[in-house]
């Protein structure tokens, strides 16, 4: 049927795999399928009709962007669903060219080149579709391939420079989306599968594109760092666990008892977290760093926990919906008379990521979609209290997600793979103690085993030592004694060796440590990728109290050694970077001067952001450092051996979890140094903030608490604050 | 007498034995009370020269786990959380029940709807007071059983008191010129600081206490696992 615009329309039946659309397309050409509405001007559905016993009934409509959310038992669908722990969405529009052409999305919208000549046919992605009813709307049209694509999205390009300019009596509600790969946001949200994300941050927001966690990317360290707007050396909050040397315990900073602990210990440093800065209008759910009780009534765990059980109706299932009791307590914040600052935490994505293998690349987005809704719902109360157009909107994710897209992440047992058959060492840690069988008792390491990144502390200058209280710098480890006499150099074991022994050179660039880092002295780390790549950070204090690094490439540096420098092959693949010359490049330097000169981390993120390692620089260099002004007692001691990072593909996980029973695969995994774990989320909207736009300038998640500062009309300079605010997302400036 | 008695209640004591005896055993068959990782022999190639080495790894039973139902940490939170059910989910529950389709929630939406009309209302001190005091009461968080919350409410109602007591203040301060309160600020400033004290103290203090009580409970709890792993292990050692 031709419609007024002159393309074809179609109806495709719900209960059909295929229809033929006797349009023929040929290899490049532009194809463009929309869906249209029906005569009545409502969107065309399907009912996708499943079982007829109450526990087993399924009725939902779904348009031609299908659904993410609608739970079947169906499986296998013709293009792989969310449903089969897989990319796209269940019981949406397909199309493919020619009978036996290869599947792909159509959805509400299609606009692309045709990868090949033939007939085009459209359908249901649907494994059993007969029992269904309804039909698809939609038109097609087949152009000249230089016809350019339309690009909706974004408006364009925002410089990060200009003037804030918050309305008064503004609110702010943050959304922290554990986890949430920006690039998955961004294509859900084109698909149609996160309108108000969309709506709110896309067309009426501005994404900051190179936001960076800082290093280790997981959750406890990140979000210490936005809700203080400073890197770990001043908060404290390095990783998800640690050892303490002198108490010689472990200390898990991921159960709801350590969540207080956090904050306590942040405020013990004098350092001033988000709701110190609000203390009488800052609301929040759960939070994984929870001020005890800093008002009565807007943060509060008891009241907290009491609706989140009365939204899953029952304790063990408040994990599970975990998102939708952290939205519900924000209706409860919302309509709390004092409440201007609001923080919603939903880590549902991220506690999902996890458990599947294909992560936010398959069964993950049903979470997604939620989260989504989760937001929705407050934007909603938002605008029934005719809040909204007063509210600023934030939306930021912790860190980033490694896996399900491209290959499945695998365990690697440090247990068994190194410390117990190289090092013949016990090993504790979060999952409990394993023994090294022949091992004395009292032969023992620690291992932090989180995601991936690690710390490892081991007993002082010898396996059989006994010490844990006191650490090893890169001088005992590289000259480390086993029990039996024998020594090692601790890094190549690390970085070279699994429990089948030195890793074969071809295999190297997919070996599981991606690299380890030690302290050389109290200013200098030391990375080590393989022998032949190392590297040394060394930082300074300016007078001006800001600080500087070098980055020092070497090889086969062992210490009181010879320091042999290379122009190649560096640990943090800088050197050999493209991105990273050219950026270099426009700051007026060559290679070789910018790493002869210290430069400030923000100067390092700079030239870093197109590189594979964005800021790991400062970020590394930090990690090991304790700030003097705000450091604790026994701080330097408590800092681990070495800190391993995972190479892609790898997770730091043991093959027996004796604290878990269930636990087979590693899925979705956070806490390396590389792009993928490290880029996040970070997009503001509200009155006064470009629409559509995009910044380029890089970010870390420590400029999101100043932002939010300027956008509440605070002062944010003179707070001890790392972080500086993201100007470039106000409007009147070019 | 006594003595058929004494036997009797032993006799139920037995048999209530033999009874849980009974559950875990069908319990460890059907994995929900422990798995058991078999012994394993693993070669290792040791650093630095690749001598070969022979590790065995012992039977493991592993009886903890967090994500599961059957996990007692969380058959004890789910028995503590029955009470904390209000009154309003539960009658939500019966009617979600009675309507098929997805949840409606049709009462606690209703009081939404009454909750965002009301705060559409021109924010002048009656209509704040009376909107606080609600939000102070909180009647649609009550549970039958009353919960950990209520003890919160008590602390909320005294928080309106304050705000109120200080509204009406600042209003009779209009009747007297020059001064904009009938107390003067400077002295209602020290009693309002010190309830605000004793408030934030005492909610401190009982989350203290309701986390300390769960955490004494989660310990013991922990205890009994470690008994019944090495009970399990004890068992199962010789068939492997």
């Amino acid at each position: 049927m031709q419609c007024q615009d002159g393309m074809q329309c179609f109806a495709v039946p719900g209960n059909h795999a295929w229809t033929p659309t006797g349009l023929r397309v040929e290899r490049g050409d532009r194809l463009t399928v929309v869906e249209v509405p029906d005569l009545k001007g409502r969107l065309s559905s399907v009912t996708v009709r499943r079982g007829w016993l109450p526990f087993d009934r399924v009725r939902a409509r779904v348009a031609a962007g299908g659904s993410y959310t609608l739970r079947t038992r169906d499986r296998d669908f013709p293009l792989p669903a969310v449903l089969d722990d897989r990319r796209f969405p269940a019981y949406c529009l397909v199309g493919r060219i020619g009978e036996d052409g290869d599947v792909f999305y159509v959805g509400p919208r299609y606009d692309g080149k045709a990868d090949a000549s033939g007939e085009l046919w459209l359908g249901i992605n649907d494994p059993n579709p007969a029992k269904n009813k309804g039909e698809f709307l939609c038109k097609v049209a087949v152009e000249d391939p230089s016809t350019e694509e339309p690009n909706t999205w974004p408006r364009g390009v925002a410089l990060d420079r200009g003037k804030p300019r918050p309305i008064p009596d503004a609110n702010v509600v943050i959304f922290f989306i554990d986890g949430l790969r920006p690039d998955v946001a961004v294509e859900m949200a084109q698909m149609g599968h996160m309108p108000t994300f969309r709506e709110i941050f896309m067309d009426g927001g501005t994404q900051v594109e190179n936001a960076f966690s800082i290093l280790p990317s997981l959750t406890d360290a990140n979000f210490a760092s936005m809700i203080t707007g400073t890197f770990s050396d001043k908060h404290g909050s390095k990783t998800n666990f640690h050892f303490d040397r002198q108490k010689g315990r472990f200390v898990s900073n991921l159960n709801k008892y350590s969540y207080p602990r956090l904050a306590a210990q942040i405020r013990q440093r004098g350092v001033r977290a988000i709701y110190d800065y609000f203390p009488d209008s800052f609301g929040a759910g759960a939070l994984p760093v929870q001020p005890r009780s800093p008002k009565v009534l807007q943060v509060n765990l008891l009241e907290w926990a009491h609706r989140s059980l009365n939204v899953a109706n029952c304790m063990s299932e408040v994990l599970k919906q975990i998102d939708k009791a952290q939205a519900r307590f924000g209706l409860d914040l919302a309509s709390c008379p004092n409440v201007r600052v609001m923080l919603i935490w939903l880590p549902g994505t991220d506690v999902y990521s996890e458990k599947h293998e294909h992560a936010q690349f398959g069964r993950t987005r049903a979470k997604i979609a939620e989260a989504d809704e989760c937001m929705a719902k407050v934007v909603r109360q938002l605008k029934r209290r005719d809040q909204f157009d007063n509210t600023y909107f934030v939306l930021f994710s912790d860190h980033g997600t490694v896996g399900g897209n491209g290959f499945v992440n695998k365990k690697f047992d440090l247990h068994r793979e190194v410390l117990h058959p190289h090092f013949r060492l016990n090993t504790a840690g979060y999952y409990g103690r394993f023994r090294c069988p022949g091992t004395p008792r009292d032969h023992l390491a620690f291992i932090s085993d989180t995601d991936g990144a690690v710390q490892v502390s081991l007993p002082y200058t010898n396996a059989d030592s006994g010490n844990l209280a006191r650490p090893n710098f890169l001088v005992q480890l590289q000259n480390y004694e086993l029990a039996d006499d024998r020594r090692l150099r601790a890094l190549e074991v690390f970085t070279e060796f699994t429990s089948r022994g030195r890793i074969r050179r071809e295999d190297l660039d997919s070996k599981p440590v991606d690299f380890a880092v030690a302290r050389s002295d109290e200013d200098t780390v030391f990375l080590q990728r393989t022998t032949k790549s190392q590297a040394f950070i060394r930082q300074r204090l300016r007078p001006d109290g800001e600080l500087e690094f070098r980055y020092e490439p070497v090889r086969d540096y062992l210490p009181g050694g010879r320091i042999e420098r290379i122009s190649s092959g560096d640990p943090l693949r800088y050197v050999d970077s493209q991105a990273f010359s050219e950026a270099v490049a426009r700051e007026g330097r060559s290679v070789e001067d910018w790493l002869s000169r210290f430069h400030t981390g923000k100067e390092w993120l700079k030239v870093t952001a197109g590189t594979e390692y964005p800021g790991c620089i400062d970020a590394i260099s930090r990690f090991f450092r304790c700030d003097d002004q705000f450091k604790e007692e026994n701080e330097e001691q408590n800092l681990p051996d070495v800190l391993l990072f995972a190479n892609r593909g790898w997770t730091f996980m043991p093959k027996v979890m004796l604290n878990i029973r269930i636990q087979e695969i590693a899925g979705g995994r956070h806490g390396m140094a590389f792009r993928e774990a490290t880029q996040i989320c970070m997009f503001f909207a509200g009155p006064g903030i470009r629409q559509g736009y995009v910044i380029k300038e890089p970010h870390r998640i420590v400029d999101i608490l100043p932002t939010v500062l300027t956008m509440m009309s605070r002062d944010w300079k003179g707070n001890a604050i790392d972080g500086i605010p993201v100007n470039g997302i106000w409007e009147g400036h070019e | 007498m006594k003595e058929i008695r004494l036997r009797s209640c032993v006799l139920e004591v037995k048999r209530a034995g033999l009874l849980v005896l009974l559950v875990c055993m069908l319990g460890t068959i059907s994995g929900c009370v422990c798995k058991v990782i078999p012994p394993e022999t693993v070669t290792v190639r040791s650093a630095p020269d690749g001598e070969l080495h022979t590790f065995e790894y012992p039977l493991m039973v592993i009886v903890h786990d967090e994500n599961s139902v059957w996990d007692a940490h969380q058959i004890k939170n789910n028995i503590i959380g029955l009470t904390e059910l209000e009154a309003v989910r539960i009658l939500d529950i019966l009617s979600d029940i009675l309507t098929p389709g997805p949840e409606h929630r049709p009462i606690e939406n209703a009081i939404e709807w009454i909750k965002n009309q009301y705060a559409k209302l021109p924010p002048c001190a009656p209509v704040t007071i009376v909107r606080e005091l609600f939000w102070a009461m909180g009647f649609e968080k009550l549970s039958p059983t009353r919960g950990s919350g209520f003890f919160p409410r008590v602390i909320y109602l005294t928080d309106w008191l304050q705000i109120t007591l200080g509204e009406m203040n600042r209003v009779a301060g209009y009747a007297i010129p020059g001064q904009d309160t009938l107390l003067p600020r400077t002295w209602t400033a020290r009693p309002n600081d010190g309830v605000d004290s004793a408030q934030n103290g005492l909610m401190g203090a009982y989350i203290y206490l309701y986390q300390g009580l769960d955490w004494c409970l989660d310990k013991t709890i922990a205890g009994g696992e470690i008994v019944w792993q090495k009970t399990v292990w004890l068992v199962l050692v010789p068939w492997y």
